[in-house]
């Protein structure tokens, strides 16, 4: 008797999460249905678009691939992703080292120093006029050196590096290993799940990151991929827009891609590489939640 | 003494050259911009620098919470749409993690956490640019379901009435399945006697869940949402960049996208540190009461 109620339950359950999910993959199928549907097939619909795509084509990409400035957007973007994220570490795994030894002196206030900038930072404008003030303003190494250092996660490695007995690199030593060789053959590779765990998390904000290209790059070919998808479809800029329209002017003529198309295609272009990286990542990811929350 | 602490120095140096990279970094591109706050008290101007910028005292203050600069409608905004995430998203959170936790099949239930997960890794470019397409008025999916239901066209993005609607669903898409992970990773710390007794008392599904699942995850709840009250007046920048524009400033505008605005589009540069120092003095003030609460409880906040 007391079965029914839960199997009613279970029901409105699964249908409930099962429901979610679709709501999350249905606008991934929905760019990809518009990015591949024909102009022809799109205007006899009138962009009336639900689970396919009207007629095929891949021209919208082939049009996204050869606009002004997207070769340079992503050579910027897997620069400062693959830069950024190596500096990062080693920057950050040196520190981190050097903090996690309790007789360093004055470690307490080296580490104060850090913590303070997790709970306070200039703002906006300061840390706008110190860039200018650096001449970094303009420079592709600013994407990579703004978000070089973060207390957080310097703190995050930190703690892991303490959770190693000291004994291991005492006999490192008896062996004969100096200071540097037990750094970085002892100690980091029994700190790759954190590293690779941190490196990770860099990596995904380098590549996602798009706001520091936006106001200290002027230079349109220094600009990050984001930022130029920014302008095509959400600002709609104007000399974006001129692009996508002489491709409209031909659509008459050739089977050429309409610029909802197009715009659909450029964010699944940037999607792509996340999807793809996704099934081995995440579960970095999920173990760094609860690294995140053990605090010390 | 200072020579017991320079032997030291020198004793452990290749620490100390470790340490110094960082150290250094931390020094220019976080304290000098703090050094930088002075700014909000001065009237700047970019040929005299910080220092030689004349004092002028709380003016660009005065001049913030004048009603002129509408910042009574831009902290109502910051709070109210903070306080709809709290409860929409951060609620959400909760709810789909015991959702989740229900399910029996163990490979719907991985299936349905990793999509959940997907939209936590996409930026708001990203999903920004989404919404634009799927919003559109002219060729965007929701306004042809509208259509062929007989209905009009909604601007959706352009209109105060749904704006907010707008952030929330988008919040919640992406950010209530990553926000489930420590709700599902504290029920999974449940000792399971307590399920098997609560059984043999006759307890069904229900029962448990109210008895035994929500009390035992309570802490965790409880840690999360001062955390999250903490940091109220962070409603979401990049979010609201994205998906506004001028026709919703009256429901959109929030600390930060002014700060950007007076800042970096009208190069009012005290007038913009006045309102991120009010930001983050409030923000800092509204951390540390909010770790204490914790503490106060109990458990180990922030520190």
């Amino acid at each position: 008797m007391r079965k029914q109620p839960l199997a009613l339950f279970d029901i409105f359950n699964y249908a409930a999460l099962s429901v979610l999910s679709l709501s999350i993959l249905y606008p991934f199928v929905y760019l990809i249905n518009m990015s591949l549907s024909t102009s022809a097939g799109l205007y006899s619909r009138d962009f009336a678009l639900f689970l396919w795509p009207e007629g095929f084509t891949v021209e919208a990409y082939r049009k996204f691939l050869s606009m002004n400035y997207v070769y340079t957007g992503y050579a910027v973007t897997l620069f400062r992703t693959v830069a950024g994220t190596a500096l990062s570490l080693i920057v950050m795994s040196a520190a981190a080292y050097a903090l996690s030894k309790k007789y360093l002196p004055h470690v307490k206030i080296y580490t104060t120093i850090f913590i303070v900038t997790i709970f306070f930072s200039g703002g906006l404008i300061p840390t706008y006029l110190l860039m200018r003030n650096l001449g970094l303003l303009d420079n592709i190494w600013i994407l990579v050196l703004g978000p070089m250092v973060n207390a957080f996660y310097l703190l995050i490695i930190r703690n892991f590096f303490m959770g190693i007995p000291e004994e291991l690199e005492e006999s490192a030593r008896l062996d004969g290993a100096g200071d540097f060789r037990i750094f970085t053959q002892v100690i980091i590779p029994l700190s790759l799940p954190v590293i690779a765990t941190i490196g990770l998390w860099q990596a995904v904000n380098h590549w996602n990151a798009w706001f520091d290209s936006l106001i200290y790059i002027n230079s349109m070919d220094k600009h990050v991929i984001s930022v130029h998808i920014r302008r095509l479809v959400i600002e709609q800029n104007a000399a974006m827009n001129d692009q996508l329209t002489s491709s409209l002017a031909s659509v008459q003529k050739k089977n050429m891609p309409s610029p909802e198309s197009i715009r659909a295609a450029a964010i699944m272009v940037t999607i792509i590489p996340i999807l793809c990286v996704y099934p081995f990542i995440q579960k970095f990811f999920v173990k760094g939640v609860m690294v995140g929350a053990v605090k010390g | 003494m200072g020579s017991v602490t320079w032997k030291a120095y020198v004793k452990y140096k290749f620490l100390f050259l470790l340490l110094l990279p960082a150290f250094v970094y931390m020094i220019i591109f976080n304290y000098a911009p703090m050094y930088g706050v002075l700014i909000a008290f001065k009237d700047y101007s970019f040929t005299k620098g910080v220092l030689a910028s004349p004092w002028v005292g709380f003016e660009h203050f005065h001049k913030l919470f004048n009603a002129s600069t509408n910042f009574t409608r831009i902290l109502r905004n910051t709070v109210v749409i903070s306080g709809l995430k709290l409860i929409f998203t951060f609620g959400g959170a909760v709810v789909l993690a015991l959702f989740i936790n229900e399910i029996r099949s163990t490979a719907f239930k991985r299936i349905t956490q990793n999509i959940s997960y997907l939209p936590h890794f996409l930026s708001w470019v990203i999903i920004g640019s989404i919404m634009m397409e799927m919003l559109s008025p002219s060729s965007g999916v929701v306004n042809k379901i509208i259509e062929y239901f007989g209905g009009q066209p909604i601007y959706f993005l352009a209109d105060k009435y749904w704006f907010l609607s707008i952030i929330v669903v988008s919040d919640i898409w992406q950010s209530v399945g990553w926000g489930s992970i420590i709700y599902l990773a504290a029920i999974s710390g449940i000792d399971p006697q307590l399920y098997d007794s609560a059984k043999m008392d006759g307890a069904g599904r229900a029962r448990q869940m109210l008895s035994i699942t929500i009390p035992c995850i309570a802490n965790v709840i409880a840690i999360m949402l001062i955390l999250q009250v903490g940091s109220i007046l962070n409603a979401g920048f990049d979010q609201i960049f994205n998906l506004y524009n001028f026709k919703v400033f009256e429901v959109a505008d929030i600390l930060d996208t002014y700060a950007y605005r007076v800042g970096l589009e009208n190069g009012n540069y005290s007038l913009s540190t006045a309102v991120s120092l009010f930001k983050n003095g409030i923000g800092l003030a509204l951390v540390l009461i909010a770790n204490k609460i914790v503490n106060r409880m109990g458990h180990t906040g922030l520190w």
